[in-house]
C-alpha cells in the first residue's frame, strides 16, 4: 500500500519536474528566438481570435523585462469583420514584486504611441451580461497555478497612451475620438483626453466635444472596489435641424463600484449655453441657456438609474426640481419617470438687476418614457399641477386673470410602429374660480373636462383628433350675459384632421352649445398658407325653441337698460343654415336664419302678432363691392298682426338679401282704419354697420280720417288724409322724410311736413314734424270740445315740432283767424276764459267782468293771434295783434266783444305750470269761474 | 450785417410768440349756472328736498318776507330752469334706479367718480347673477347720465366739448 502511495508521488514528482523543465525550456527557447515568440503570438491571437493578427517588430528582455513592439496590426476575419486595430509602437518595462506565491506583475512603465482603432456595425459588441458563470475547476486550478508561481495580480505604475484614435460606426450612428492621450501617473492617477465626435446621419444629429477629459481622484486597484473620476467636457456643440447647442460644458463626479458594478455621479453639471431652437420655415428662436445639475446612481446588472434630485434651469425662464428613475431593461429597454418636486418660474422685475422667481409645487406631476409591446410610450400625468397658474406665469393667458382650481389631466402617447403616434388625453379642472381685472367676465366653482384622443402620422405628416369639451356645474358672466352652467352647462366637441405640410384641417364636426338654449354645428375647411388663407365653414343651428335663447342673451341683459322688453313675450322655434367664408381675410356670411310658428306680444302696448314664419336671408361681408345682382332669397309671413291704429290683418311679402343688404323690392299695403297705406320698397344698406341706412317711402291714398281718430278723439272729424312721404331715410340713428302729408278736415287743410326723428334707436328719441294750417272752419273745430265754441276761419302753422317722451320738447306756433265773407267770427264766453287762462293764467271775468257773463254767452271779434314757443320746458305766448301799444291774445268786434290783452310781453309759463292751465280748460264740464 | 441778422431773427420770433399769445378761445361755459342745474337735479333724483322740515318758524317768516320783496326775481330764476321732456324722463328712470343703487352705495359696492359717472367697488360677497344686475344697473345710470350730460348742454346752449366739464360739476353733486 505505502509502496504504491510512493509510486504515485513519484510518477506526479517526475511528470512536474518534466513539465516544468519542458516550460523552463520553451521560455528559454522563446527568450533566445524573440522570432518565433514573435510568430506564437501572432499564430496564437490569429487562432483564439478569428483575425489576421501581425506584429512588425518585437524585442524584449528579461532583465530589466522590457517589451517593446512595433507595427502591430489586428486585421479582423470574416467573423470579426468589423474590427481593425493598429498600434505604432508600443513599450512596456515589466517586474515581478512580492514573495512567491504573492508575486504582482507590475507594468513600470507603459507607453503606447499613434494607435487607431475601428470597429464597424458589423462587429457584435460583447453583451452586458447580468449574471457570471463560475469558472471551471481546471481554470480554477490553472489560475491558482499562475497566481502562486507567477503572479497573483496586475499592477500599472506608469502608463502613457499618445496620439490614439478610435472610430465605433453602429447601426445609427458614427462615434470618433481623435487625439486620445492617456496618462497612468506614479500616484496611479489616470488621465484621458481626447476630442469626441457623435453622429446620427439619418436624423442629421450630431455632437462634438473637442475637450473630454477624465481624470481619477485616487489610484486604481484592481483590489480597491472603487474608481473614482471626474469627467470634464468643454465647448460641445449639439446640431439637429431643430435644435442647435453650443458652449456645451459638462463636470461630472463619477464612482464606479466594482464590486457592486454601479456608477453614480455626485453631482453632475451640465451647462449648454445659447440653446436656439429652429422650426421648419421659421426664424430661430432667441438663443437661451440650460443648466442641468443631478446626483444619482446607474446600477449597471440591474439597469436602473436613479437620480434622487435634478434640478434643470433654463435661464430667464424655468427652474425644474425633480427625481429621474430609469429602467432599461432587456425585454422593455427604456422605462424613464421624471417626477417634477418643483416649478419655478422667472418673472419680469421693473429693477434689471432684480431677479424674482414665482415657485409652484404640483402635488403630482410625472413623466414617463418607456417602451411597452416594442412601443415607444410617453405618459404625462399631473393632479394639482398648477396649470392654470404656470399659464399666468408663462404669460400664456392674459394679465390681470385671477384663477384658482384644482387640476388634474393625464396624456399617453404612444408612437407606432410605422412611426406615427396615436394620444389620448384628459384635463379636468374641478372647482375653478376666475375673473378679469374688471370682473366683467368670471367664474364660479366651474367644472371644466376636457378629453381628446388622436393619431398623428409623421409619414404624411397629419393629425386626426376627437375632442370633446364640458363645463357644468357652477355659474359664469361674460360682460351682460350670465349663465347658470348647473342648469345649462355648456358643450363642445372637435371632430378632424390636420395636415401639416398642406396647413389643412379638416373640420368633419363641430359642435358648441349651452344645454337646453341653443346649439351651433360646424363642419368645413380651414387652410392657413401665407398668402393663401382660406376658411370655408358650414354653420347650423338645429331648431330649438327661442324663448329660452331670447331670455338668457336678450331679456335677462337687457331689461334694466330697455324696461320695455320685460313686456315682450316672444315665442316661436329657431333655426339656421350659414355658410362662412373667409378668403384672405375677406369674410363673409350668407345663408338663412329661420323663425317658425312665431309670436310676439305686448299687451299694454296693443301689439300682437301670431303665425310669424320668417325665413330671413343673411349676406354679411367685409370686402367692399358694388351692388350685386345675386341676392339671397327669403320671406316674411304673419298669419295675425295687431298694431296700434292698425286693424288686424295678415302679412305676407318676400325678402331679398345682397352683401349687408336687405331689401322688400315689392310694396307692401296695410290696412289702416279708413283706408290703406303703402310702405315700400324697403332697402337697408351696411345693415350690420353702426352706419345703418333704410331708404324706404309711404303713401297714403286718402284714408278717412273718422276711424281714424275714433280712438283718439271724442268728437267725429271728416276728411282724408293723403300725401306721399319718399324718400324716407334712416341714417345715423336719424329719420328724414321729405314729402308732406295733407289732411283734409274742418273746410281746410293741415299739411305736415319735415317729418322725421333724432336718436331712433337710442333710449331717447325725439320726433320732429312741421304742420301748416290753412283756412280751418273754427265752428267744426271747436264744436262740442270742452275748449268751448269760435267760429271763423283760422290760418297758421306749427313749425320745428319736437316730441320726446310722448311730450312736446319744442315748438313755435303761429295762429290767426282770417275774416272771410259770409263767415261769422264769434267766441263764446267759454272760449274767452280759456283763451285768457292759458295765455295770462287768470279768468278775465272776475270782479265786475263777471257780471257780464250773465248777459253775454258768445261775443263778436275782430282777430284771435297768437304766437306760441316751448323751449326748454318754457312756453312763451303772446298776442300777434298790436295796437295802441296793446297785444292783443283777441281783439273785439268793432261794436261789442272783449279783447283779450297780454299785458306782460315776456309771457312765460313753466312746462308744468301750463299742463295745470291745459288740463283745467279740457277738463270736461269745465268752464270759466265766474267771481 | 450779421448782427442784424440776428437781430432780425429775434425780433421775428418775439413777435411770432406775441401774435400766438394773443389767440385766446372763448368757450362759453357758465360754470354757477350749471352747479345751480346740477344741484336741483341731483336734489330731485336723490329726494333731498326734505332737509327743510327743521326750518323754523322764525326761518320761515324771513323766507316769505324775503320772497315778496324778491318774488319777481324768484319767479324768474324759476321759469330760466333747465328742463324739458327728455331730462324730465331722465330724472324719473334715475330716481327710481337710486333706490335700487341705494343699498349698494351704502355697502360700497358702488362709488361716485370724479368725472361724473358711477363706478362699481368691491363686489365680494355678490353672486354672480347679483354681479350683473349690478353691472347693469350702473352701465344704464351711466348712459342716462351721459343723456342727461347732453341734454343740459343743449339747453343751456353750452358746447357739446364741454360735456365733460358739465359730468365733473354734476360729479360733485352726486358725491354729496
Amino acid at each position: 500500500m505505502v509502496k504504491t502511495k510512493t509510486k504515485i508521488i513519484l510518477i506526479i514528482c517526475i511528470v512536474a519536474f518534466l513539465l516544468i523543465a519542458a516550460l523552463g525550456g520553451t521560455l528559454l527557447y522563446y527568450y533566445s528566438h524573440p522570432s518565433a515568440l514573435k510568430e506564437f503570438i501572432e499564430k496564437s491571437i490569429s487562432r483564439s481570435t478569428g483575425s489576421a493578427f501581425s506584429i512588425e517588430k518585437l524585442s524584449y528582455s528579461i532583465n530589466p523585462i522590457k517589451i517593446h513592439a512595433e507595427g502591430i496590426l489586428l486585421d479582423p476575419g470574416e467573423k470579426l469583420s468589423g474590427l481593425h486595430l493598429k498600434i505604432s509602437d508600443i513599450t512596456a518595462e515589466i517586474c515581478l514584486e512580492g514573495k512567491l506565491g504573492h508575486k504582482s506583475l507590475v507594468f513600470e512603465k507603459l507607453k503606447i504611441d499613434r494607435f487607431s482603432f475601428h470597429v464597424s456595425q458589423k462587429i457584435r459588441l460583447p453583451q452586458i451580461r447580468p449574471e457570471r458563470k463560475s469558472p471551471s475547476t481546471i481554470g480554477r486550478v490553472f489560475a491558482k497555478l499562475v497566481a502562486f508561481f507567477l503572479f497573483r495580480d496586475i499592477r500599472f505604475q506608469q502608463g502613457e497612451v499618445t496620439n490614439g484614435e478610435a472610430t465605433i460606426q453602429l447601426k445609427d450612428q458614427d462615434i470618433s475620438l481623435k487625439g486620445i492621450h492617456a496618462y497612468l501617473t506614479p500616484d496611479h492617477l489616470v488621465e484621458i483626453s481626447c476630442n469626441t465626435q457623435i453622429k446620427w446621419p439619418d436624423k442629421q444629429l450630431s455632437f462634438t466635444a473637442p475637450h473630454l477629459h477624465i481624470t481619477t481622484d485616487q489610484a486604481i486597484s484592481f483590489t480597491d472596489p472603487e474608481i473614482k473620476a471626474r469627467l470634464t467636457a468643454k465647448n460641445a456643440t449639439f446640431k439637429s435641424p431643430d435644435v442647435h447647442v453650443k458652449g456645451v460644458a459638462m463636470t461630472a463626479k463619477l464612482t464606479y463600484n466594482l464590486r457592486n458594478k454601479t456608477l453614480s455621479f455626485e453631482p453632475v453639471d451640465l451647462n449648454f449655453e445659447g440653446v436656439t431652437l429652429k422650426q421648419k420655415y421659421k426664424k430661430k428662436s432667441s438663443p437661451f441657456d440650460l443648466y442641468l445639475k443631478t446626483e444619482g446612481i446607474f446600477d449597471l446588472p440591474q439597469r436602473r438609474l436613479n437620480a434622487p434630485r435634478f434640478h434643470l434651469t433654463i435661464r430667464d425662464l424655468l427652474k425644474l426640481t425633480g427625481r429621474l428613475n430609469a429602467h432599461f431593461h432587456p425585454l422593455n429597454p427604456l422605462d424613464i419617470e421624471i417626477l417634477i418636486d418643483e416649478i419655478g418660474v422667472y418673472k419680469k422685475s421693473s429693477l434689471p438687476s432684480e431677479t424674482r422667481i414665482e415657485t409652484l409645487r404640483p402635488g403630482n406631476l410625472m413623466f414617463k418614457f418607456g417602451l411597452e409591446r416594442e412601443q415607444f410610450v410617453v405618459k404625462i400625468k399631473g393632479h394639482k399641477a398648477h396649470l392654470i397658474r404656470s399659464a399666468l406665469a408663462f404669460y400664456m393667458l392674459p394679465s390681470g386673470w385671477q384663477f384658482s382650481c384644482l387640476d388634474s389631466f393625464e396624456l399617453t402617447a404612444i408612437q407606432k410602429q410605422k412611426g406615427g403616434w396615436s394620444f389620448t388625453s384628459k384635463l379636468d379642472f374641478q372647482g375653478m374660480n376666475f375673473q378679469n381685472a374688471d370682473s366683467s367676465c368670471a367664474g364660479e366653482d366651474v367644472s371644466v373636462h376636457v378629453e381628446a384622443d388622436g393619431k398623428l402620422d409623421l409619414a404624411t405628416p397629419e393629425i386626426i383628433a376627437n375632442a370633446s369639451l364640458k363645463i357644468d356645474k357652477g355659474e359664469i358672466l361674460y360682460d351682460r350675459f350670465y349663465l347658470d352652467l348647473n342648469k345649462n352647462s355648456l358643450f363642445s366637441s372637435f371632430k378632424g384632421s390636420y395636415n401639416v405640410s398642406g396647413k389643412n384641417l379638416q373640420l368633419s364636426g363641430f359642435r358648441l352649445g349651452f344645454k337646453n338654449i341653443l346649439t351651433l354645428d360646424a363642419h368645413g375647411t380651414f387652410v392657413h398658407k401665407t398668402g393663401d388663407e382660406k376658411l370655408h365653414l358650414n354653420l347650423s343651428v338645429p331648431e330649438t325653441s327661442l324663448k329660452p335663447a331670447f331670455r338668457h342673451f336678450i331679456l335677462e341683459p337687457f331689461q334694466t337698460e330697455k324696461p320695455l322688453l320685460t313686456a315682450l313675450k316672444i315665442d316661436g322655434k329657431i333655426s339656421a343654415d350659414l355658410e362662412l367664408t373667409c378668403k384672405n381675410k375677406d369674410w363673409e356670411v350668407s345663408g338663412h336664419c329661420m323663425w317658425h310658428d312665431g309670436r310676439i306680444s305686448m299687451d299694454d302696448k296693443g301689439l300682437s302678432t301670431e303665425g310669424i314664419d320668417l325665413d330671413l336671408p343673411v349676406w354679411y361681408q367685409t370686402r367692399k363691392t358694388e351692388t350685386s345682382e345675386d341676392t339671397v332669397r327669403g320671406s316674411l309671413s304673419i298669419r295675425s298682426m295687431i298694431l296700434p291704429f292698425f286693424p288686424e290683418q295678415s302679412l305676407a311679402l318676400h325678402l331679398d338679401a345682397g352683401p349687408n343688404s336687405l331689401f322688400v323690392k315689392s310694396p307692401i299695403e296695410l290696412k289702416v282704419p279708413g283706408g290703406t297705406v303703402t310702405l315700400g320698397p324697403v332697402a337697408g344698406r351696411d345693415i350690420f354697420s353702426p352706419g345703418i341706412s333704410l331708404n324706404t317711402s309711404l303713401a297714403i291714398n286718402s284714408v278717412e280720417i273718422k276711424p281714424l281718430v275714433s280712438k283718439i278723439l271724442l268728437q267725429p272729424v271728416q276728411g282724408t288724409i293723403t300725401g306721399r312721404l319718399d324718400p324716407i331715410l334712416l341714417e345715423h340713428n336719424t329719420l328724414k322724410t321729405t314729402g308732406v302729408i295733407i289732411t283734409k278736415a274742418f273746410d281746410g287743410e293741415i299739411v305736415l311736413s319735415d317729418l322725421g326723428a333724432s336718436g331712433m334707436f337710442t333710449s331717447s328719441p325725439v320726433y320732429k314734424l312741421s304742420a301748416l294750417l290753412t283756412h280751418l272752419n273754427l265752428e267744426k273745430l271747436t264744436t262740442g270740445t270742452t275748449f268751448g265754441k269760435i267760429e271763423g276761419i283760422l290760418d297758421g302753422h306749427i313749425n320745428d315740432i319736437e316730441i320726446a317722451y310722448g311730450q312736446p320738447q319744442k315748438f313755435e306756433l303761429l295762429l290767426e283767424t282770417v275774416p272771410e265773407e259770409g263767415v261769422r267770427q264769434i267766441i263764446s264766453l267759454k272760449a274767452v276764459d280759456n283763451i285768457a287762462q292759458i295765455g295770462g293764467g287768470a279768468s278775465p271775468f272776475r270782479g265786475l267782468a263777471g257780471s257780464f257773463t250773465v248777459l253775454f254767452k258768445e261775443f263778436p271779434y275782430n282777430k284771435i293771434g297768437v304766437i306760441a314757443s316751448l323751449e326748454n320746458d318754457v312756453f312763451r305766448i303772446n298776442g300777434t295783434n298790436r295796437k295802441g301799444g296793446k297785444e292783443y291774445l283777441v281783439e273785439r268786434g268793432r261794436f261789442s266783444g272783449v279783447n283779450i290783452v297780454n299785458q306782460n310781453p315776456d309771457n312765460r309759463i313753466r312746462f308744468k305750470d301750463m299742463v295745470k292751465r291745459i288740463k283745467r280748460v279740457t277738463a270736461k264740464g269745465g268752464g270759466p269761474v265766474i267771481k | 450785417m450779421k448782427n442784424y441778422r440776428k437781430t432780425l431773427y429775434m425780433a421775428s420770433v418775439l413777435f411770432t410768440l406775441l401774435i400766438f399769445s394773443c389767440v385766446t378761445v372763448n368757450i362759453y361755459f357758465p360754470a354757477e349756472k350749471v352747479e345751480s342745474v346740477a344741484g336741483e337735479i341731483v336734489d330731485d333724483i336723490r329726494d333731498r328736498k326734505g332737509g327743510d322740515k327743521g326750518t323754523s318758524l322764525k326761518d320761515l317768516l324771513l323766507q316769505k318776507t324775503l320772497f315778496a320783496l324778491f318774488s319777481s326775481n324768484a319767479w324768474a330764476d324759476d321759469v330760466t330752469a333747465v328742463s324739458n321732456p327728455t331730462i324730465r324722463a331722465l330724472k324719473e328712470k334715475m330716481k327710481a334706479r337710486y333706490a335700487q343703487m341705494k343699498p349698494y352705495y351704502q355697502k360700497g359696492m358702488l362709488s361716485e367718480g370724479g368725472n361724473g359717472y358711477v363706478s362699481l367697488g368691491n363686489t365680494g360677497g355678490l353672486g354672480l347673477k347679483e354681479k350683473r344686475d349690478l353691472k347693469n344697473l350702473v352701465d344704464t345710470e351711466n348712459k342716462d347720465r351721459a343723456s342727461l350730460y347732453r341734454e343740459v348742454a343743449k339747453a343751456m346752449k353750452i358746447d357739446p366739448s364741454q360735456i365733460n366739464r358739465i359730468a365733473e360739476v354734476f360729479a360733485k353733486e352726486w358725491q354729496k
